[in-house]
């Protein structure tokens, strides 16, 4: 009998065959791991795990329970505590920071750790090799922003002169690092002592230590998977460094002790934390599942005690804070929904741009009804924004809410009048530009309609992939964008000074040498209170002149039932202490 | 045939060469720079010029030149082949995400294929067996709605039945065979549905042929004649299908990974586009591209060994 025919009387076993065949491959997956003490979803997957590159707050999340900083900022009371710094004094002009390790704390394989491990990872942010999103962080540091300036022209100087071999590299960097020494207000006094001078008093400087990209490393490991790129002169860390537990050392509460990209990451109590026994979680199970109804019903069905996924866009978020279950938690973020007015004079095709004349900018952002645009499109109890600094977001600081823009189209209508487009006459070109998904759209349309229907402004909406949106943002190709900002430290300057003339990321080009010099004096200002006041006045200033038009502060919204997971402390800031929460199973 | 399948492997890299140059160019000209990321500050412009650099992203011919060596002959560093590392997840490379995803995509397709083939040749024949009948008519209502409905309709419905209802199965996940059932129905949903319209067709022409009605005329049961003559003739169809969609479900399915949360191929397929993430997207494209030849090429020698009146 030929095969061909065998095979095809034999059929059915041929399928068996291909069942049984995906049962073997199925065997040879991983068994699922066992339950951790914790287990928690997350709605994406980590970009990176190298505190001095993260930007993203679950990045964030994981790098501050996996290491440690020098001080820990307790978000629910707003202040300062000891973590790897038992103590620090201050000089009394406010520029000479002194901190003292703790005795005797290690890394997760036994080394001590020492000033000059902080020392290390400083200066790997303020490389620019590192790439670190937030490098200008550092900048209140003395001598920090010019030593990146002048690693940047180092690194150009390099790339022109065409001479690219290990030997030129490894001569560059070593003068980047006596440089560094020479010019960085960081030093290691001792092995437990690390002073910092500051350029120039910075109140929230200790606020911002507890931030990622100041967080130690361990050099010795990272030494060892670092490279010189003969071409660039960079001096980068291997990509995979930060995948594999068996290489990462670290020196907070918990360690790495598996992490599968994209499913799932298994952190476990590190007995060398200084503070370990303290701590009641053994494991912590980190599921990756970014689609958030999925991640709804494995929360719902037990396989999660805590979830991070609901995003506050769409019908589940909606469902789940009209429901009365006790599980679901929504706390106000520390971040601003907002449309950006492209402020400069003139257009990309060399017109006059209307949206460089404040009283047009104050007009579009009279006109939108924000009460109906929380209540009715996105419906989540968002707190409608008068101001870029969301309320109750930094303690002690009022953001100045009266001088902010109110929903009122006559008064709209008349100053529109007066800038000379009256019923919204000579006033086209205009157009939404958001990036598609999101929720975006909706606002877009929304809005629109409103400065239509209250203005007789005809606009028109472009919705965009991410990466174009992103471009054409960067590019001033727009006239209207979408866009938002989150703090990333517990001070108002996070938001306002995006909005100095000189900053990278003032994607409305708004050019204000008064709120700039309000900025400034307030930096010199020791104070706190007095310090608000004139950051408050600087906000009332940016609030006048609307050079974005804030729609809503963020909600976020997260389940866990607090009879069982204890310790969780919600905050605005959305950072979480896993060293001090606990589960209570059998309640 | 082995002198011809060796002529086909032979065919591979200029055919693999051709995707290559294709998604490279597609790939490039997409607006955006991959390094770019929409948070946190902006390097200055030295910075991004010298990251660019480091990637080979400053030049065409520098990066196809430098991606082609690395996957051919491999890099110093990380041996053969090296596909380069993932822009857009900084702390992976490539050849670490494929090596993830891929046995998971292929473990995934496999079971939707045995679900496609089983429920689609058990559709098909009842329909043959019973033309017009009631059975005939629900099989193709059922294939109707298989090959009509998008996958993430079917695959939320067996996810809320299923899985939240009747708590029958896990939500989502990947790890345990329980957590491959709902996916593998799914994704296997639309190929049955389209092998039960091939089989049924094939056989309704094969049992009208004159060797099925010889067959008969011997005194062969109608049954026998079907499973043992009429089937393999019906198949042949079949087979043709079986190899593009073998490949197609192998490399995953976006939706359905969305859906049950499995770490497969798919999510990479169309993420790494989105995020213009070079070395992914050709790293993606080339394993898909050399899967699709390689089960062509299985289908062709199937088909040959089936009925040898046909050339490879």
């Amino acid at each position: 009998m030929k095969w061909s025919v065998m095979m095809f009387e034999g059929w059915t076993r041929g399928l068996l065959g291909l069942v049984v065949a995906g049962a073997l491959l199925l065997t040879g997956c991983k068994e699922s791991e066992p339950e951790a003490d914790l287990v928690f979803i997350e709605a994406a997957a980590h970009r990176t795990l190298d505190p001095q590159s993260m930007s993203w707050n679950h990045d964030i999340r994981i790098a501050s329970t996996v290491f440690e900083p020098l001080v820990r900022m307790d978000f629910v009371k707003g202040d300062v505590e000891p973590a790897a710094a038992a103590s620090w004094a201050v000089s009394e002009d406010g520029l000479t920071y002194t901190f003292s390790l703790r005795e005797g704390i290690r890394w997760s394989n036994g080394d001590p750790v020492l000033a000059s491990d902080f020392v290390f990872a400083w200066r790997r942010a303020l490389l620019p090799d590192t790439a670190a999103q937030y490098a200008e962080l550092m900048y209140c540091i003395e001598g920090a922003a010019d030593f990146y300036a002048w690693r940047t022209e180092q690194v150009g100087a390099y790339a022109e002169a065409g001479a690219a071999t290990e030997e030129a590299a490894q001569r560059s960097l070593e003068e980047a690092f006596a440089r560094f020494e020479e010019v960085v207000g960081v030093r290691a006094v001792d092995e437990v002592t690390l002073e910092v001078r500051l350029e120039r008093p910075t109140p929230y400087f200790l606020q911002m230590v507890g931030f990622a990209t100041f967080l130690p490393v361990h050099p010795a490991s990272v030494v060892a998977d670092t490279r010189l790129n003969a071409e660039t002169g960079f001096w980068k860390t291997e990509t995979s460094y930060w995948s594999d537990p068996t290489r990462l050392v670290s020196n907070g509460p918990f360690t790495i002790e598996k992490r599968v990209f994209k499913q799932y990451l298994r952190l476990r109590k590190n007995p060398m934390y200084w503070d370990a026994g303290r701590i009641r979680l053994n494991s912590i199970l980190e599921k990756i599942v970014e689609d958030p109804g999925t991640g709804f019903m494995m929360y719902h069905q037990g396989e999660a005690d805590l979830s991070f996924g609901i995003p506050s866009q769409g019908t589940l978020a909606t469902e789940l804070l009209a429901s009365d279950r006790g599980d679901v938690h929504s706390m106000v973020a520390a971040g601003t929904y907002f449309y950006n007015f492209n402020c400069l004079p003139t257009r990309p095709d060399g017109s006059v741009n209307p949206l460089a004349d404040v009283r047009v900018r104050r007009a579009l952002s009279m006109a939108i009804d924000r009460e109906q645009l929380v209540s009715r499109v996105n419906r989540v109890g968002q707190p409608v924004a008068r101001s870029f600094v969301p309320p109750g977001a930094v303690p002690g600081y009022e953001p100045p809410v009266e001088s902010g823009v109110v929903y009122d189209p006559s008064a709209a209508r008349e100053l529109l009048k007066e800038a000379g487009y009256e019923g919204g006459e000579g006033l086209d070109g205009l157009s939404i530009l958001y990036n598609t998904g999101g929720g975006h759209e909706d606002v877009a349309i929304a809005v629109k309609s409103m400065w239509e229907r209250e203005l007789g402004v005809v606009v028109t909406t472009e919705g965009v992939e991410v990466r174009t949106f992103g471009d054409r943002v960067r590019k001033q190709d727009y006239s209207i964008a979408r866009a938002a900002w989150f703090g990333d430290y517990v001070d108002p300057t996070t938001w306002l000074d995006k909005h100095r003339s000189t900053n990278g990321n003032n994607d409305a080009k708004w050019n204000s040498a008064a709120f700039d010099a309000l900025l400034d004096e307030a930096a010199l200002i020791r104070d706190p209170a007095e310090r608000f006041a004139k950051l408050a006045e600087a906000e009332a200033l940016h609030n006048y002149e609307q050079p974005i038009a804030p729609v809503y502060h963020y909600v976020t919204i997260y389940l866990f039932d607090p009879e069982k997971v204890k310790g969780v402390s919600l905050n605005t800031w959305a950072r979480w202490r896993f060293d001090r929460m606990w589960v209570e199973r059998d309640r | 045939m082995i002198r011809l399948i060796l002529l086909r492997l032979l065919q591979m890299p200029l055919i693999l060469t051709v995707i290559l140059l294709v998604t490279f160019t597609l790939a490039w000209v997409v607006p955006g720079n991959p390094l770019e990321r929409p948070e946190g500050q902006r390097p200055p412009p030295e910075v991004q010029e010298a990251m660019k650099r480091q990637y080979n992203l400053h030049s065409p011919t520098a990066f196809l030149t430098s991606y082609v060596k690395n996957v051919t002959v491999g890099s110093e560093q990380y041996g053969w082949p090296d596909f380069g590392p993932s822009l857009r997840y900084t702390d992976q490379r490539v050849s670490d995400i494929i090596g993830q995803a891929l046995p998971v995509s292929a473990a995934l397709g496999v079971a939707a294929l045995g679900v496609a083939l089983f429920l689609g040749t058990l559709a098909g024949v009842v329909g043959a067996l019973r033309p017009n009948s009631w059975l005939d008519m629900a099989s193709l209502g059922v294939a109707l709605i298989g090959v009509s409905l998008p996958n993430f309709v079917t695959g939320s419905i067996l996810l809320i039945v299923f899985a939240g209802l009747l708590e029958w199965f896990p939500v989502g996940g990947w790890g345990s065979p329980q957590q491959v059932v709902l996916p593998a129905i799914a994704l296997g949903f639309f190929p049955a549905a389209y092998v039960a319209r091939l089989v049924r067709l094939g056989l309704a022409d094969v049992m009208s042929s004159d060797f099925v009605r010889t067959a008969r005329a011997k005194g062969l049961s109608h049954f026998a004649a079907l499973f043992r003559h009429a089937l393999k003739v019906a198949y042949l169809p079949v087979l043709s299908f079986m190899g593009p969609a073998a490949a197609s479900v192998m490399t995953g399915s976006f939706v359905i990974e969305k859906v049950f949360a499995i770490p497969g191929m798919g999510d990479y397929f169309v993420n790494a586009v989105l995020n213009k993430d070079q070395f992914l997207i050709l790293g993606v494209v080339l394993t898909y591209a050399t899967l699709l030849v390689l089960f062509n090429l299985v289908v062709d020698v199937a088909y040959a060994w089936v009925d040898p009146r046909i050339e490879l």
